[in-house]
């Protein structure tokens, strides 16, 4: 804490008493005891990261050479492996109750002390099955240490499992739930991702949550995808407009973005959708195959978007209410826009240049706000959004290699002169 | 603090079912290995060569095709329900295929069906007991014998499975009607 260095001097300069020093200095080291941040911080991440080396380790006794031994040693010892994670939970709620660190490490040994015991287990008696049954038994088998133990760390195992599990279900097809009803699966550990918020905002698993909830919700999207894959581009824009929301909200307000995955994953998700829709290419299916409505109705493509549409409608009208019409940002209606353009792609060609003109606005409308905040990450953000615009334009668009060649030289010469206005305007507020 | 008794039950109730779920993993393979049907599989010398991934290997059966009547009815990587019987020398063979669970037989797997690239009238199965455990391979030299083994087509390969209601039990691997273990130490490689 660099205010505590600075103490002596203050007291030595009068500015205040030795008694406000002990007082402030007092105050920060209770601080740091109780906050899950500092050296806190770093027992836990080590913690988790010494548990997840453990429980690797676990993992890589399967390979092991122990061919030698009789199936019933061999037995004993996948369930002592098993037996033994399990006494250091109930030592670690019983002695160690109030120390996170050991709640998490423990509780995350056992996490991989079941996988390498079924493993095993399925090893010694050749018992084959498919991915998707070891996965589900795996994660409902661990599932209740989210709220047992309070395990953040199980949750982000759990819901990456969980994510493993809808793949390998789409790759075997022994979905035990029925295929789409494994998005129910995700919701197990949300309850306790709440209370989390209230109660430990500040942890660095809370922050990482923040990550990866997005992260999951996004790759499983892919899973919905049967025979109308074309029509995935809104269902995706509208998933990451509902993001945006969530992380300009109230609670991510005031947050790095390093911690709001959410404002970032809806942020670029958007931008990429963007881009790859700026190809012809990707608009060709949506113009020339039909989309007859009876099919399309129950096809899980549409009804994916028909739930996030419903969703993102609610917020955005709520947003509306509180904040009025002139209160929204761009970026708040642009899934909205979209879709306008999207389903102008059923009848005209015009939605490709539509899309290139939002990227290249995107990037313009970046660099702006980069400038005006004085922020070089938003403002380089912004250029490399209009250089991939460029790069993907130099690839469909039959230009001279000249042309191309002045287009990325008036790219680069733009990348120099903005930094170099940003860094000079940031020498003069300095100055100032 | 110490955290209250509900907390401990919900943790004691969690920590038996993962225990009792590899227990009851046993027991169901000890009761298929008791009241399952045997069937030996013999396993295809594969032209490509099978070789081996880690201490597993993809083994390739006879019994791996089954001629349809009409290939429209029938998708790339469809679930299916495979009935066994066995052939006049005792070994086994693809009775019937089906797409509903068979009512009449308990010798069935569930399986997956590929089309036939060469022969589209037939089905290609791949069965889930086809990635096969082999423990005796930790080394260099070992495992290059297993390869050569596997893959020699003078030599009889076999592979017993207990067979109940889409429960099975792997036996070992047969070479030559010895087991592989045997056969292994029978060329001093371990």
């Amino acid at each position: 804490m660099n205010i505590l260095h600075d103490l002596h001097e203050l007291v030595g300069a009068n500015v205040i008493t030795s008694e406000t020093a002990h007082q402030i200095s007092d105050y920060y080291k209770k601080r740091q005891t109780n906050s899950p941040g500092g050296k806190n911080k770093q027992l836990l991440l080590f913690g988790i990261l010494g548990a997840f080396l453990v429980g690797i380790g676990l993992l890589f006794i399967v390979a092991n050479k122990w061919e030698e031994l009789p199936r019933s040693v061999k037995t004993a010892c996948a369930f002592l492996l098993l037996i033994v994670p399990q006494l250091l939970c109930v030592y670690a709620m019983y002695k160690k109750a109030d120390k996170v660190v050991w709640l998490e490490s423990t509780a995350l040994i056992l996490f991989f002390a079941v996988c390498a015991n079924i493993s095993l287990v399925s090893q010694i008696y050749h018992i084959n099955g498919d991915a998707s049954t070891f996965i589900f038994t795996w994660m409902m088998l661990t599932v209740p240490l989210v709220y047992i133990m309070n395990s953040s760390a199980v949750s982000i195992g759990y819901l990456i499992g969980i994510l493993s599990y809808s793949f390998a279900v789409r790759f075997d097809g022994n979905a035990l739930l029925g295929d789409h009803l494994t998005w129910l699966l995700f919701l197990v550990p949300i309850p306790h991702y709440f209370r989390l918020i209230r109660s430990s905002s500040e942890s660095p698993l809370t922050k990482l949550l923040h990550w990866v909830i997005p992260g999951v919700l996004t790759l499983n999207l892919g899973t919905v995808v049967t025979n109308f894959g074309e029509l995935m581009p809104p269902v995706y824009f509208t998933l990451f407009g509902i993001f945006y929301f969530i992380g300009s909200g109230n609670y991510f307000r005031n947050r790095t973005p390093e911690q709001n995955g959410y404002l970032i994953i809806g942020t670029f998700g958007s931008i990429i959708t963007l881009i790859v829709m700026s190809f012809q290419s990707s608009w060709e299916k949506v113009s020339s195959l039909p989309h007859p409505f009876g099919t399309l109705s129950t096809a899980p493509e549409f009804v994916a978007f028909l739930l996030l549409f419903s969703l993102a409608s609610g917020i955005l009208y709520r947003e509306i209410r509180d904040r009025g019409l002139g209160g929204l940002r761009i970026m708040e209606v642009a899934w909205f826009l979209f879709i306008l353009i999207f389903v102008l792609g059923f009848f005209t060609t015009a939605p490709v240049f539509l899309i290139n003109l939002a990227v290249f606005a995107t990037g313009v409308l970046m660099i702006r706000k980069g400038a005006g905040e004085n922020n070089l990450s938003t403002l380089n953000s912004g250029m490399i959004v209009i250089t991939i615009l460029l790069i993907c334009r130099s690839f469909d668009i039959d230009l001279t290699y000249f042309v191309k060649g002045l287009m990325f030289v008036g790219v680069g010469i733009g990348f120099f002169i903005t930094n170099w206005w940003m860094l000079k305007k940031q020498r003069k507020n300095e100055a100032q | 603090m110490k955290p209250n008794k509900l907390i401990f039950v919900a943790f004691a109730v969690v920590a038996m079912a993962q225990l009792f779920v590899p227990g009851w993993m046993i027991g169901t393979m000890a009761d298929i290995a008791k009241k399952g049907n045997e069937f030996v599989f013999k396993v295809r010398h594969n032209r490509a060569g099978a070789s081996l991934n880690g201490n597993y290997v993809w083994l390739s059966f006879e019994a791996n095709k089954y001629k349809v009547v009409n290939k429209k009815e029938w998708d790339n990587n469809q679930g299916i329900f495979v009935i066994f019987g066995k052939d006049s020398n005792g070994f086994a063979k693809v009775e019937a295929v089906t797409k509903v669970k068979p009512a009449g037989s308990r010798d069935w797997v569930k399986a997956r069906a590929f089309l036939n690239n060469k022969d589209s009238s037939f089905l290609r199965i791949n069965y889930p007991f086809s990635n096969y455990y082999v423990p005796d391979v930790n080394t260099r030299e070992a495992e290059k014998k297993f390869n050569e083994t596997i893959n020699d087509s003078t030599r009889s390969i076999t592979l017993k499975i207990n067979i109940r209601e889409n429960q099975f039990l792997a036996g070992e691997l047969m070479v030559d009607s010895i087991k592989y273990s045997e056969f292994v130490k029978k060329l001093g490689m371990k």
